[in-house]
């Protein structure tokens, strides 16, 4: 009687240590699955103020003054944020020179001024005089008219 | 004394039906859990998996000749993307991808990869078509891959 207790009673106790740590594997596993919805992507928030032409008569070019400013709540690396004028290919902020040096990030609430110079006025390649130009950095994309 | 035998033989039955059960239900339970595990490491994966289209979506450059046109896209995730397996329909036609200056098959955070797109078939658009352009991506990592895909709005400039 004694015996059949004692081993009623171990073998109980091996069954509960079983099932709780399958539980505690499977709680562990419902957490994991729940951590998708706490991962942050870069949600970087730019505003293209202008983007202004001018015409060098002497000189025979054009330039470009772009002056962005961070107008979201993350620090955004340059080099992401891409330009296209007219809907042509795209380059990378990193390539302009920019106000500060070196520019590197833009920090939010910071604004930059970068010129692209040695632009045509023709019609003919993507440095002619440009009508729009489009800002994109990740998810997050406008275009502005160019002044 | 006299009904040890009988006691003995319903603690041995009710041992080997608790085993049974406690068999069953863990089975259950581990299928269960690793179901959730495996669920759980494909959603992180899919949800670190992003990409966004770089190029001007008002004007996308098509040739009716070559039947192929010019994207950039942004690794605008958080983690590597292979950029072999990235994949592009244009208004719904699959197209063919080859990524244009890429160094590797590693598709980093932030970097814009240019993708020449080309039709097996003859597609002809006049200027300033409007289509769906859906491009496709996948993680490096394989252990799951992530997935992810997005679609837009495109004006083609012919």
């Amino acid at each position: 009687m004694a015996g059949s207790s004692v081993a009623g009673m171990i073998v109980g106790t091996v069954f509960i240590v079983i099932f709780a740590s399958a539980t505690i594997t499977l709680i562990e596993n419902v957490n994991r699955a729940q951590e998708a919805s706490e991962v942050e992507l870069p949600s970087p928030e730019l505003t293209l103020v202008s983007a202004d032409w001018s015409w060098d008569g002497a000189a025979g070019e054009g330039s470009m003054t772009y002056i962005i400013t961070n107008s979201g709540t993350e620090t955004v690396n340059i080099a992401h944020i891409y330009l296209s004028k007219d809907g042509n290919d795209p380059f990378s902020c990193s390539t302009l020179t920019w106000d500060s040096s070196p520019a590197i990030y833009i920090f939010p609430g910071e604004t930059i001024v970068a010129t692209e110079s040695g632009l045509d006025a023709s019609d003919d390649d993507i440095d002619d005089n440009p009508q729009t130009v489009f800002l994109a950095v990740f998810e997050y994309s406008l275009a502005v008219s160019v002044t | 004394m006299g009904d040890g035998p009988s006691e003995m033989i319903m603690l041995m039955t009710g041992l080997i039906v608790a085993g049974l059960v406690s068999a069953v239900l863990l089975s259950t339970w581990d299928t269960i859990s690793d179901g959730l595990e495996n669920q759980g490491e494909l959603e992180i994966q899919d949800a670190k998996t992003r990409a966004s289209l770089i190029s001007d979506p008002s004007s996308i450059s098509w040739d009716n000749t070559l039947d192929r046109s010019f994207i950039y896209i942004q690794n605008s995730g958080t983690i590597s993307l292979n950029i072999d397996d990235t994949y592009v329909f244009l208004d719904g036609n699959a197209m063919t991808v080859t990524a244009i200056d890429a160094e590797s098959v590693t598709w980093s955070k932030g970097v814009a990869i240019k993708f020449q797109i080309d039709s097996t078939t003859d597609l002809t658009f006049t200027d300033g078509t409007e289509c769906f352009l859906t491009v496709g991506v996948s993680s490096l990592s394989t252990s799951p891959t992530g997935t992810y895909s997005l679609t837009e709005v495109v004006r083609l400039d012919v």
